[in-house]
Order: C-alpha cells, then sequence, then structure tokens
C-alpha cells in the first residue's frame, strides 16, 4: 500500500505539471492586456509598459512559464496583479473558508445523499423511492447559483432565520485565527455565540453547493442499494435467518457502498468547482471568490494559484478514496509495481 | 392405463434404507411435505407460472434428487421451500408446504426467519457469489451462531472453526480471518455447507452444490454432503440437472419438467425403467463411462415458458411418443405398480414408481440407453 501511494505521488506529479502547462497557456492566450487594465483606464503608454515590464509581461511565454515553475519549487506562486500580494498569502487566507465551505458540503453530501440512496434503493419503487427521484433529478437539475438565490429569498427574505451572506455577522467579532475556519476556531476559543453564528452562515452556503452532489450520490447509491440487495450473498445471508436489519446494514450496505465511495471522489471536484458560483452569490471569502475576481482582472498568477491549488487537492482526494475502496473492499489490493 | 395399475394393500411405504435412529418419526408424517406448489412470478402480461402444482415428500434421512433442464422449476421450488422470494408481491406461492407439521406458506416471517438457517438451510449453486465479498468468512459462519443461538463472539468462532474443520477446510484458524476470493471455488463450496450445517439443519436443500465447480471437486463436495447426511440424519433435496450425480446419491429421484413433477420413483426404479419419455430422454443425454461409442442423444427443443393455465402435456410438442390425448390433457401422476403401496392422504408419491404420462415408454422398451444407438 505505502508503495502504492507512493507511485501515486509521483503520478500526480506529473499530472500537476501537464496542467499547469495548460493553464498558462489559456490564461495567457486569452485576448486582453493586464497591464493596461492594472495602469487603468486613463494610463499613458508608459504607465502600461511599467507595469508589463514589472510583470515580465514583454518576455516570451515559454519563458514566463519557466519563471513561474521555478517559482513554484520555491513555493513562490507569484504576486497577484489585484491585491499586489503574493499569491500564496492570499491563499492562504482565503483557502480555509473555501476549505470549511467544501467540507461542509461534503458532510452534507454523505450524510443526506447515502441514508436517501440506500432507504430508496431498498424500498424501492415505494412512494419514498419516487419522491427522492423527483427531488434529486430536479436537484441535480438545477443551477448553483439560481438555487442559492432561492434559497436566500426563502430564508433570509422571506422567512428571515438565515443570514444572507458571508462568514459572519458584521457585529460578531472574529475568532482568533487558528486553522483559519471560522467555525472551528470558534469552537477552539469557546466562544459559542460566534460559533452559532458562523454556523448559521455556513448553512445555506453549503447546502447550495452540496445541491447538486447529494443528488448524484442519492442517484447513485440507490442504485448500488438495489444491485446489492438481488445478490446471491444476500440471499444467502437471508437463507441463514439472519434478522432484516442485520441483512441489509451489515450484509447490504457495506457492499452497496463500495461504489458510492468512488462518486464522492468524484464529487470533490465538482464541489470546488461550484465555490465559484456559490462563493460569489453568498459573498463567501473565500479562493471561490478570488478567482473569479482574478478571471475578471485577468490575473495571472491567482488563477495558476488557485487553479493548482484545487487540482493538488482534488488529486490528493481521490488518492484518500482509493486508499478508503481497498479498506472496504478486500478485493482490491493495490500492486506496489 | 387403468386404475387396477393402483393395488391398495397395506399402507406400506418405501421409505429409503435409513439406519438413523430419528428416521422412524418420518415413517409417520415426512418431514417436508410439499402439496400442490404452485409458483408464479407476476410479469409484464400476465403471470409465468414456474411450478404448477408439484407434490412430493422427504423423511427425515431421506436424500430426495429434484431433476431437470434449467426452467423446470427446480430452483424456485426450492426457494419457495424456504421462503425466500422478495416480499413485494412479485411472487406469488400457492399450496401448502407442511414442514414439520407446520403450514410454512403461512406462518409469519419471525417465524419462518427462526427457521431459516436453523432448522432448514440451502447450499446454492455458485459458492463465489453466495458469500459476502467484504465480510470475513469467520463471522459469515459465526453470525448464524450469534443470531439463532445468541452466543458470544468467542464462542461463536471457536465453533465456527470446528465447522470449517468438519468441512475439511485447511487452516482453520487462518481461514476464519480471509475472505472469500481468497478461496477456491471447492473450498469457497466446503464454506458454505459449513454455514449451512452451522445448527445442524433437519433439511438441507443443496440446489445445484456442484455445478459451478470442477469435475474433480464435485465427487468431494458430493461426499461431504452425503457423509453430514449420514451423520446427523437430515433430509436432503438434492437439485441437479444431472441425473448422474442424483443417481450416487439419492434414494428417490423427482422428475420435473414445466414446473410439473412428470416422474417420481426410487432412484433404483427410474434408472432401471424410465416411463416418462422425458427421463427416457434426460437418461439419453447423459454421458456414461460404461458405454462406449454411444452417441450422446439430446432432447430436441427447448422446455416452453408457461404463461396460460397449462392445457395439455407441456412436453408434448417435444415427445416421439405423443398421442392425441396429450395435446388436450394434462395427465396427472398415476402409479406404474411396480413397486405396490397405497397413496394415502392424497400425497401419492411417497412410494411407488409415479409417472404423469398418457403414453409411457413400456417397461420391456426401456433399456439403459433407451435413445442412444449403439453401434457395435
Amino acid at each position: 500500500m505505502a508503495r502504492y501511494i507512493a507511485r501515486r505521488l509521483v503520478l500526480m506529479v506529473i499530472v500537476l505539471a501537464g496542467m499547469s502547462v495548460l493553464t498558462f497557456l489559456l490564461t495567457h492566450l486569452v485576448p486582453g492586456n493586464p497591464a493596461k487594465l492594472m495602469a487603468g483606464l486613463h494610463a499613458t503608454q508608459a504607465q502600461v509598459d511599467v507595469y508589463t515590464r514589472r510583470y515580465g509581461l514583454n518576455k516570451p511565454l515559454p519563458v514566463q512559464y519557466w519563471r513561474y515553475v521555478t517559482g513554484l519549487t520555491h513555493g513562490d506562486f507569484g504576486t497577484s496583479l489585484t491585491t499586489q500580494r503574493p499569491v500564496a498569502e492570499d491563499l492562504k487566507q482565503f483557502a480555509p473558508a473555501t476549505a470549511e465551505l467544501v467540507f461542509a458540503a461534503m458532510v452534507l453530501t454523505v450524510v443526506i445523499g447515502v441514508p436517501l440512496g440506500a432507504l430508496s434503493g431498498l424500498f424501492h419503487r415505494s412512494w419514498f423511492d419516487h419522491s427522492t427521484r423527483v427531488i434529486s433529478v430536479a436537484g441535480a437539475a438545477m443551477p448553483a447559483f439560481w438555487l442559492g438565490m432561492i434559497l436566500q429569498v426563502v430564508f433570509f427574505a422571506k422567512l428571515g432565520v438565515l443570514p444572507v451572506g458571508g462568514q459572519l455577522d458584521i457585529l460578531s467579532q472574529s475568532p482568533p485565527t487558528i486553522t483559519g475556519m471560522v467555525v472551528v476556531d470558534s469552537l477552539l476559543a469557546g466562544q459559542f455565540t460566534v460559533f452559532r453564528d458562523a454556523l448559521l452562515h455556513l448553512i445555506l452556503p453549503a447546502f447550495t453547493l452540496a445541491a447538486g452532489g447529494i443528488a448524484i450520490v442519492t442517484r447513485m447509491s440507490r442504485g448500488a442499494m438495489e444491485d446489492t440487495l438481488e445478490t446471491d450473498f444476500i440471499r444467502m445471508a437471508r437463507a441463514k435467518g439472519m434478522p432484516e436489519l442485520r441483512v441489509v446494514g451489515r450484509h447490504a450496505l457495506p457492499n452497496a457502498l463500495t461504489s458510492t465511495v468512488t462518486v464522492l471522489g468524484l464529487q470533490v471536484g465538482a464541489l470546488f468547482a461550484g465555490t465559484f458560483l456559490v462563493e460569489s452569490v453568498f459573498t463567501w471569502p473565500g479562493i471561490g471568490l478570488y478567482a473569479v475576481t482574478g478571471i475578471r482582472d485577468q490575473d495571472y498568477a491567482a488563477i495558476m494559484g488557485v487553479t493548482l491549488l484545487i487540482a493538488i487537492t482534488y488529486c490528493l482526494a481521490n488518492l484518500v478514496v482509493d486508499v478508503i475502496y481497498a479498506l472496504m473492499d478486500p478485493r482490491i489490493t493495490y500492486a506496489g509495481t | 392405463m387403468s386404475e387396477s395399475g393402483l393395488e391398495r394393500t397395506t399402507e406400506t411405504r418405501l421409505l429409503p434404507a435409513s439406519n438413523h435412529p430419528g428416521a422412524g418419526d418420518g415413517l409417520l408424517s415426512p418431514l417436508l411435505s410439499v402439496e400442490r406448489l404452485e409458483v408464479q412470478f407476476r410479469a409484464k402480461h400476465g403471470a409465468v407460472r414456474a411450478v404448477n402444482g408439484v407434490t412430493f415428500q422427504v423423511s427425515s434421512g431421506e436424500m430426495l434428487g429434484l431433476v431437470g433442464e434449467s426452467g423446470s422449476g427446480k430452483s424456485v421450488t426450492s426457494l419457495a421451500i424456504m421462503r425466500l422470494f422478495p416480499r413485494d408481491g412479485s411472487v406469488i406461492s400457492m399450496g401448502r408446504v407442511w414442514f414439520d407439521g407446520q403450514d410454512i406458506l403461512s406462518i409469519p416471517e419471525p417465524a419462518m426467519r427462526r427457521l431459516r438457517g436453523r432448522d432448514m438451510a440451502i447450499v446454492f449453486q455458485n459458492p463465489m457469489t453466495s458469500l459476502n465479498p467484504t465480510m470475513r468468512v469467520g463471522l459469515q459462519i459465526a453470525e448464524i451462531l450469534m443470531v439463532h443461538e445468541g452466543l458470544g463472539r468467542r464462542q461463536a468462532f471457536e465453533r465456527s472453526e470446528a465447522l470449517l474443520q468438519m468441512v475439511g477446510v485447511p487452516a482453520v484458524h487462518e481461514s476464519l480471518a480471509k475472505y472469500a476470493h481468497e478461496f477456491s471455488g471447492g473450498m469457497q463450496q466446503r464454506i458454505t455447507i459449513a454455514m449451512a450445517l452451522a445448527l445442524q439443519p433437519r433439511l438441507l436443500i443443496a440446489d445445484e452444490p456442484t455445478t459451478a465447480l470442477d469435475v474433480t471437486i464435485q465427487a468431494q463436495v458430493l461426499d461431504l454432503i452425503r457423509e453430514r447426511a449420514a451423520e446427523t440424519g437430515m433430509a436432503v433435496v438434492l437439485i441437479t440437472h444431472n441425473l448422474g450425480v442424483a443417481a450416487g446419491l439419492t434414494q428417490r429421484i423427482a422428475v420435473m419438467y414445466a414446473g410439473l413433477l412428470v416422474e417420481v420413483g426410487e432412484t433404483r426404479s427410474i434408472f432401471a425403467s424410465p416411463r416418462h419419455p422425458y427421463t427416457v430422454g434426460l437418461l439419453g443425454s447423459l454421458p456414461r463411462a460404461d458405454y462406449h461409442r454411444v452417441k450422446l442423444t439430446p432432447i430436441p427443443g427447448m422446455p416452453p415458458v408457461q404463461v396460460e393455465e397449462p392445457k395439455g402435456c407441456p412436453f408434448a410438442p417435444r415427445c416421439a411418443r405423443q398421442i392425441s390425448v396429450c395435446s388436450t390433457e394434462t395427465p396427472a401422476l398415476r402409479s406404474m405398480g411396480r413397486q405396490v403401496a397405497k397413496p394415502s392422504r392424497a400425497v401419492p408419491n411417497t412410494c411407488s414408481h409415479l409417472v404423469a404420462c398418457h403414453n409411457p415408454v413400456p417397461t420391456e422398451e426401456t433399456p439403459l440407453m433407451p435413445l442412444g444407438s449403439r453401434r457395435d
């Protein structure tokens, strides 16, 4: 297993290298001149030239790429054109909020999607199954930004039970930064009113982000459960006189979940992509919002930095999923070679 | 054939030679009595009739062979006995299945669940898929003891170890911690047999237990079943499409075709003088080691899928001995009178040689290889 993980990490470096080339090319080939944007609307050509030289934008692309990659090896992600700060610092500041949001969405996906799917599979073709099907297909079809706004209208504007956006109420004191995740930090600091406030702020964006994934995971685990319940070993478990609860919970569920776990791994990528829209709708101060601003301003370094960070997280998440998969299904072994 | 074939003498039932003490009880009331069992699968257009009124008995210590082609209803019969159909109403079982004096088609599910695994057990065809791939085999055996007997984990695993030993799995202690895929097919089937025998059931249904195994392993597994049956006196229903497998093990054979029993009799009698053209055909398609250069004769055609109420003999379209009445009247099981006994309480086939055929093959015309043409 250790050798397998090592090999996967090496492969990951290759994937990231290829991906950095692609993103670099895409961002730089998009028409427009970031130096002009930065210098401002009424800047003279000389002023624009200053910016162009400062960020090496006059150099040929391969040279620019090489400079970027050598910088990466020392942890230098370049300097953001908009914030005028090192991108590494920006990421350090914005990533925890996104991590918090994505993690919360992942938890929602698992705790809502898996039980709903498993129960639908168990009671297939019942009213419960039909209603979860309708809801989950609708959930998968709904664009996240639209769902987000509808939820804001209902829970903030109409019912007034949940905040409209941001991580905390303006009047709430931010907890001391430990992890950067407000919910965790407030809990660690023992500030329970802040914790409650942070949690309330998290609900709508996390649910909006999770909606599509919940739908997919529900459908997948429903199918897995239905298929598993028709297998010979389930019939065998019943033939052994096992109580139905044990047949479903101990025999069917673990086998049905193995395929669901793979879907969850792929979902991580979708969640990060979703943060771009969801963070914009809920003014959530994470890397999604940072990236959207960066894209608007052609902030090459910022876009590259966010993309790389997401790619690394995605690769690691799927590695973790594959390891979990092997732990859940003893038939899967990973050869070290 | 008239009623005269049915000689009414004293109530002597020809029961299998069994020296097991418990077998004596079976003399009066068989352990398992299936009466006019019908099973229908609900389909889009009407119902598919998988079993169309099957009646047979099995006594303690007896081994009955249920023989027939794929789709003849043998496995469905066994699932009906264990009541292992989905509970969504897509499968309907009618008739009576008496097990030890209670009609198990009508008892509530919790009571049925207590019977399964404890009093009646089943071994399926494919051991690889019958074992849970993500649960260690030790727990798969031990959970039976824990659930039915309330044993603690430790005790249950100790007994599981002994069970594996009994069925001939090597390195029992290590094997408990292994998963199904780490065993060969033969060992997997031994493990499922250990699971089936864990609580010394009174009835074992072996549904094609050797079909998925190598020929060399088949004999070992069959020997194991025979050995355990002889030792514990349990009744065995051996379901197989292979008359050769049934020949070596069973005392009686029931031949199924299209959800009906077409011939029932003592194994010796079935082999010596098969009376139903279908049985004759089955024997003809059986390879034998002692007859060389005999061409195997397949039965032409396919078994029918019954949707309508059966009208006429279902085998008639494939039968060489078909006469006019065959297509209009479904033949009932009748005694061929060779082994004489009185049919009692509307359960006629515990004894004698019964055939459901309007034009049975005459005794003198049934050589051992009836349809095969010997060339030398």
